[in-house]
């Protein structure tokens, strides 16, 4: 009651969707078979031709379909006609009786059937969602490959892969409208009646029969017959088959099948096509690659015990159950137990089911259990734990988490010249002006090993070796050489780096060697080299790991663990012999120079992804989902905060000093001030000053100029009158002149002293500040020399027309 | 007695200068010393000898003919004031040519002493022309030596003892003065004279329609100079063309400025690399290079000299009159050292001294005022010229007289206003002169220093401009976009950058001006 209640409650909230409009809405459906348990007026078809089978005619002689509802709605009257109407009617207590025999019977045969419907309903409930428009189930197996599609992101494919298997969804490239009219027209036709009258019989078990595909059915049981009939027994139409139904959808199978596949499809990807939904029917046809069919929209109508033997339903009529003489199945034993299904069949064969812990076993998946957990081994875990059984780190970068650093997630990036990447060693390819690095694929003997990847060199090539001692396993060994080129292209060039302290050191090889081989190892996967094997992906990269870290030539698990029972020298000559013969159907290059020469989509998208992301004029395309993006902002941000100057403002302490530590490309120091003249130091002596001799030679010149000796006092110079009478000339007039003219050439000459004596003594005066002047002056002009050789230097200064650049050695 | 004795002084003041050697040098000065020594060494062969019968008659006082003939020669003022003046200054290469003028005065003296004893009238009349003429010409050679404008009037006069004379034929008509042989002249009655002008004044002669212009001679020599780096003066090459023996003290001058020179050149040599390392040393820090152009020059010197009144090195050409410009000083010679040997420091004296000499001269050479002019003191050719001698027909001879007076006055007022001028020049100007020859490197340090501190183009403000549209790059849309921009503002405004120009002294509110000239806020 309860459930009812809640399916009633649910029919409420229902109330209001607006899915559809015709009878078989959720709503119809439920009131529908709530009316059949309830309604006390009318009953279900096959209960109406079953009660009219199996009643009595020795009661009711003219008992036909009719009289089950009139009977219900206690006419008994009318149900009571008499064989031979002229004969008594029938007794209206015996009447009573009759029309209480058919009341029971529905009663209990309404009861069976809808006994069968909560068993549905109650497994309904459990199993369909409700999204976000109450009632209406998530598609979820339609929509997760778009879904998956839109998400991820391409490395997720290598790095974290959801499947080994792929999936693809598919738009159909013709119309499919007639075909699904088709189908959707035999579906209708299958249904008879109208209402509570409705025979859904057919339409219920042709949809639950091709629930799996109609290949499926045709694998399994071969060729068509005995269209819509049963076997004659209670559970014939889980059976039936439906050919014209059948037909119609092969034909919808025919189409998809010319379809074309871009890239080309790898072998058992899988390819899921838009849904088709006939919402007159709540049905909905899903399509794949390999399979067609039907599904109930929400399965509501169980497949119920057949009741109906008849030539219309069966084509065997055994004799139990079926009731020959009245073709209504009786009731009995209980039917053989149904078989339960064989692994990969039935729910287990589509492939998104073929993952639920119905159809996997949980062990090799198991999370390690939380110390303080309450689960047990035998719980059933609805997650799976990938990683596998590694100390960490399983991952090391220098800086930075490296996003969608290992793996190909981009197109090729427009306008960039390259040169050809050929099998030997090309001397001449260039690095790119968008790439930290380039490769240069090398086929040939590479040392002891069968292929390694050497150091970046300073021009950023890096050389990838291939000499797979199995040449069709190039491709692969390709992938791991350009997935550790990847992880080195933006790393310094050489061996004295960070990255090669780590990669030396036994965790850090682990780290490293485990994100290559796990792009190789996904690859084969792909490829479905790994489900040949019986292996998966982090299971054969643990395998190469643990080969290529550890002792030469041995599987020892010095990296990762093996899961139980793992021969891992076994799988690995197992990987390569099935590629070795395998190798052309599987499309995959048979050499090492084919290998290179026509590289792989795999191996050309890494090397699509080695360009950097956000140099500017460099373009990057990739697909647009949703992982891409994130993948492109991610590594877009990691290279600004680790190669662009991100922090505007920023103001170091001169506007010479190096804000990140691989800047060298500052100018040459031009030294400015570095040479200065210090201005002489001045340790002038005292200057001469003499005045005292200078006042002598002063007297002296009083007695020079008059001709005379020094004399002391040197006033005695002045004047001799004796000068000219000691010395007559020889003509008295010159005599006497001369006579009168001594005192005229005293005058002159006292005249001379009297303005010279004060010129000399200004001229000595300004000699003494001269000798001082002198050198102080030059020492002041060295001075200002110096600060206008400072000042012409900083207007020498040249400022840089662009921001630093980093690794600006390289261009 | 006395007068006996001063002769006997004079002459033997005479005798010890020149003591007992014999100089048979050449003298440096072959334009003017020379032809002095030639001219004399004519006169001294053409002796016409002879005595005379009234010796005693014509002689009567002939002790004092005698001694005045040589007591002339001591002339305080020429031997001792102006030859003492030089003799700290004065070069070995004048010295020898005074040297040798009075070695021929000596000579001169010894054949008048000669001619003497033998009575020989006319000779002893000649040589004491001949005395006369050397002291003379010792005078203008001790003044002129090393005065370029300095002219010697009376060289070309033609004295009793040369060939040579201007003779105006007395007894022809018309009597013109012309150059003849004098023994001729006289043979002819003619009158002998010493000048053409001389000649024409005479009232029956006159002066030759054509006169050539006079031959100016200078006594100046630039090997009289001290020897500078140019290439003049006395330096070792103009002494070993006159040192052939002879005179020790020279020969010891010679040797001592050799040994200067070779320690000079030993060391200039040692030095020679400091050339190349100062230019690296500029380059290195930034400098334009320096003038090294002098730097060891003296090494490549060659001498030159100059002569006489010369325009040009070594190029005789006189100037064609007295208004022509008078000739250049050559470039590179210097009139006076600054220092002797005498002096480490400058001599102060010497050089007061010089400039009042040469304010005197210029005083003596100045202008009358043009109301005192004579004709012949405007150039010729000139319409001043015509004027005056227009004005000069019409003068009367008082005003004559008076203008003469007063030129006379004038002329001597303006020698000694000169030698006032001494005193202030040299007190009001010398030592600025002095101090802005020192400040000379300096201003232009000093302007360019000024001119990168203050110049919106140049220096600091050039640096702050681009520094901060280069800082504007790490900003983006931040305050300090803001700051940037208010400096900016202020870099660009030149009134902000007052410093150079002054004009914040005395203003406190500079910065208020700058603020509104830039158009900058309180703070941003």
């Amino acid at each position: 009651m309860r459930k009812y209640a809640a399916i009633a409650g649910l029919l409420c909230a229902v109330s209001v969707a607006p899915v559809v409009h015709a009878q078989d809405s959720v709503y119809q459906r439920l009131r529908q078979f709530t009316l059949n348990e309830y309604k006390k007026e009318e009953s279900e078809i096959t209960i109406e031709r079953f009660v009219t089978n199996i009643y009595p005619r020795k009661y009711l002689p003219l008992f036909a379909n009719t009289d089950v509802d009139l009977a219900l709605q206690e006419q008994h009257m009318e149900i009571c006609r008499p064989s031979d109407p002229e004969k008594s009617p029938i007794d209206e207590q015996e009447c009573l009786g009759y029309q209480q025999l058919v009341h029971t019977l529905v009663e209990k045969n309404a009861w069976l059937q809808q006994a069968v419907r909560d068993l549905q309903l109650a497994a309904l409930s459990f199993e369909a969602g409700v999204d976000y428009y109450a009632g209406r189930p998530v598609a979820i197996m339609s929509r997760l490959p778009s879904i998956v599609e839109i998400w991820q992101g391409d490395t997720d494919l290598i790095q974290s892969p959801i499947a080994e298997i792929k999936v693809r969804g598919k738009t159909y490239e013709v119309d499919m409208t007639p075909y699904f009219n088709a189908v959707e027209s035999e579906l209708s036709s299958l249904k008879t009646g109208a209402g509570a009258k409705e025979d859904r019989e057919q339409f219920v078990g042709a949809v639950w029969r091709y629930r799996h595909g109609f290949q499926y059915v045709k694998n399994e049981e071969g060729g068509c017959g005995n269209d819509k009939l049963g076997d004659g027994t209670e559970l014939q139409f889980l059976g039936a088959r439906f050919c014209q139904l059948e037909q119609k959808l092969e034909d919808i199978y025919d189409v998809v099948q010319t379809f074309t596949y871009d890239p080309p499809l790898k072998p058992n990807e899988i390819v899921l096509f838009p849904t088709k939904i006939l919402d007159d029917l709540s049905v909905y046809i899903w399509v794949r690659k390999d399979d067609v069919g039907l599904m109930w929209h929400m399965h509501l109508d169980p497949v119920l015990p057949s009741l109906d033997c008849s030539g219309s339903r069966s084509y065997a009529q055994p004799e139990p159950p079926c009731d020959s003489a009245t073709t209504a199945i009786l009731g009995g034993t209980y039917p053989p137990e149904l078989e339960d299904p064989e692994k990969d069949e039935g729910i287990c064969s589509h492939p998104f089911a073929k993952r639920g812990y119905l159809c996997r076993p949980v062990d090799s998946i198991r999370c390690p259990v939380d110390p303080g957990s309450t689960a047990t081994e035998e719980d059933i875990h609805l997650i799976g734990c990938k990683t596998p059984d590694m100390e960490a780190p399983y991952r090391w970068t220098e800086a930075g988490p490296n996003i969608c650093n290992e793996g190909g997630w981009r197109g090729e990036t427009q306008g960039l010249k390259t040169g050809t990447d050929t099998p030997g060693i090309d001397p001449d390819l260039e690095p790119d002006w968008c790439s930290n690095c380039y490769i240069d694929t090398f086929c040939g003997p590479c040392g002891p090993t069968e292929g390694f990847t050497l150091p970046k060199e300073i021009d950023g090539r890096i050389q990838v070796c291939l000499n797979s001692s199995i040449p069709e396993l190039s491709t692969y060994l390709y992938i791991h050489g350009l997935v550790r080129a990847q992880q080195m292209c933006d790393s310094p060039m050489g061996t004295n780096n960070m990255q090669t302290e780590i990669y030396n050191s036994p965790d850090g090889c682990c780290a490293f060697e485990y994100q290559a081989y796990l792009a190789s190892c996904d690859a084969m996967a792909e490829d479905g080299v790994l489900g040949a094997v019986n292996t998966n992906t982090p299971t054969c990269a643990a395998l190469l790991t643990n080969y290529s870290c550890g002792t030469p030539g041995s599987f020892d698990p010095v990296c990762v663990q093996y899961p139980p029972n793992f021969d891992p020298a076994q799988v690995f000559i197992e990987i390569g012999q099935y590629v070795q013969t395998n190798a052309a159907t599987m499309g995959l290059a048979t050499s090492c120079a084919d290998a290179v020469s026509n590289p792989d989509a795999r191996v050309q998208k890494i090397k699509n992804s080695l360009p950097q992301v956000c140099t500017p004029k460099c373009e990057t395309k990739y697909v647009n989902t949703i992982g891409n993006n994130a993948c492109m902002i991610g590594q877009c941000v990691e290279e600004s905060f680790e190669r662009h100057r991100m922090i505007p403002g920023r103001m170091p302490l001169t506007v010479e000093d190096e804000a990140f530590p691989w800047d060298s490309d500052t100018e040459e120091d031009p030294n400015w001030g570095a040479f200065l003249f210090t201005p002489p130091q001045l340790s002038l002596p005292l200057p001469p000053y003499r005045p005292a001799l200078l006042a002598r030679q002063m007297d002296n010149f009083l007695c020079q100029i008059n001709g005379l000796p020094t004399r002391t006092p040197p006033v005695q110079c002045s004047f001799d009158p004796r000068r000219r009478l000691r010395l007559p000339t020889k003509e008295y007039l010159h005599f006497w002149e001369s006579l009168l003219d001594q005192s005229n050439e005293q005058e002159s000459m006292r005249s001379l002293i009297e303005g010279a004596a004060p010129a000399v003594g200004s001229r000595a005066g300004t000699q003494v500040l001269v000798q001082y002047l002198g050198p102080a002056l030059h020492a002041f002009q060295e001075l200002i020399q110096d600060a206008v050789d400072l000042l012409t230097a900083m207007e020498n200064t040249e400022f840089p027309p662009d921001m630093c650049k980093r690794n600006a050695t390289r261009s | 007695m006395k007068r006996l004795c001063s002769l006997l002084v004079g002459l033997s003041v005479l005798l010890s200068t020149t003591s007992a050697h014999a100089l048979t040098m050449t003298p440096i000065s072959q334009h003017y010393v020379q032809p002095i020594l030639d001219r004399i060494d004519n006169g001294m062969g053409n002796l016409p000898g002879g005595s005379a019968s009234n010796y005693n008659f014509i002689f009567f006082d002939w002790l004092l003919r005698i001694s005045t003939a040589f007591l002339e020669l001591v002339d305080t003022d020429l031997r001792i004031v102006e030859h003492q003046r030089d003799v700290y200054k004065i070069s070995p290469c004048l010295h020898l040519d005074l040297l040798i003028l009075e070695q021929k005065l000596e000579d001169v003296r010894t054949e008048t002493r000669n001619a003497f004893k033998d009575r020989r009238i006319y000779d002893i009349v000649r040589l004491q022309s001949m005395a006369r003429f050397l002291n003379d010409r010792y005078r203008h050679l001790i003044r002129g030596a090393r005065d370029i404008h300095y002219e010697d009037p009376r060289f070309n006069w033609y004295y009793i003892f040369d060939t040579l004379t201007w003779c105006c034929p007395y007894e022809t008509d018309p009597a013109i003065c012309t150059e003849q042989d004098r023994a001729t002249c006289i043979a002819n009655n003619g009158l002998a004279y010493k000048t053409a002008e001389d000649c024409g004044a005479h009232p029956v002669c006159e002066q030759p329609p054509f006169l050539p212009p006079k031959e100016r001679v200078c006594p100046f020599h630039s090997d009289y100079l001290p020897p500078t780096v140019m290439g003049y003066g006395c330096d070792l090459a103009a002494l070993d063309a006159v040192s052939s023996g002879g005179h020790p003290p020279i020969q010891a001058e010679r040797d001592a400025l050799a040994a200067f020179e070779s320690d000079r050149d030993a060391f200039l040599n040692s030095i020679s690399y400091i050339a190349s390392i100062t230019q690296q040393i500029f380059a290195a820090v930034g400098r334009p290079p320096p003038n090294l152009s002098t730097f060891l020059a003296v090494l490549s010197r060659t001498h030159r000299t100059r002569e006489g009144c010369s325009y040009t090195d070594e190029i005789y050409n006189p100037p064609a009159t007295e208004f022509d410009p008078p000739p250049q000083w050559p470039e590179g010679a210097a009139k006076w050292e600054l220092r002797g040997p005498f002096f480490l420091t400058s001599d102060e004296i010497f050089l007061v001294r010089g400039l009042y000499d040469q304010l005197l001269w210029w005083g003596e050479t100045r202008d009358q005022a043009d109301y005192l002019k004579l004709p012949t003191e405007y150039p010729p050719g000139t319409t001043e010229r015509t004027d005056a001698e227009a004005r000069e027909q019409n003068m009367g001879m008082i005003k004559k007289i008076f203008r003469s007076v007063v030129r006379s006055y004038f002329g001597l007022w303006n020698i000694e206003q000169a030698g006032h001028e001494t005193k202030p020049v040299i007190q009001a100007g010398d030592t600025q002169q002095q101090i802005l020859l020192l400040t000379e490197p300096l201003r232009g340090t000093m302007i360019e220093f000024y001119t990168l501190a203050s110049q919106r183009g140049r220096g600091i403000r050039s640096f702050t401009t681009k520094l901060g549209f280069f800082l504007r790059r790490t900003c983006v849309f931040r305050p300090c976009n803001k700051m940037i921009d208010r400096m900016l503002k202020i870099n660009f405004e030149d009134s902000c950058f007052p410093y150079v120009s002054g004009a914040y002294k005395g203003n406190p509110a500079h910065h208020e001006t700058c603020r509104g000239a830039a158009g900058v806020g309180e703070s941003f």
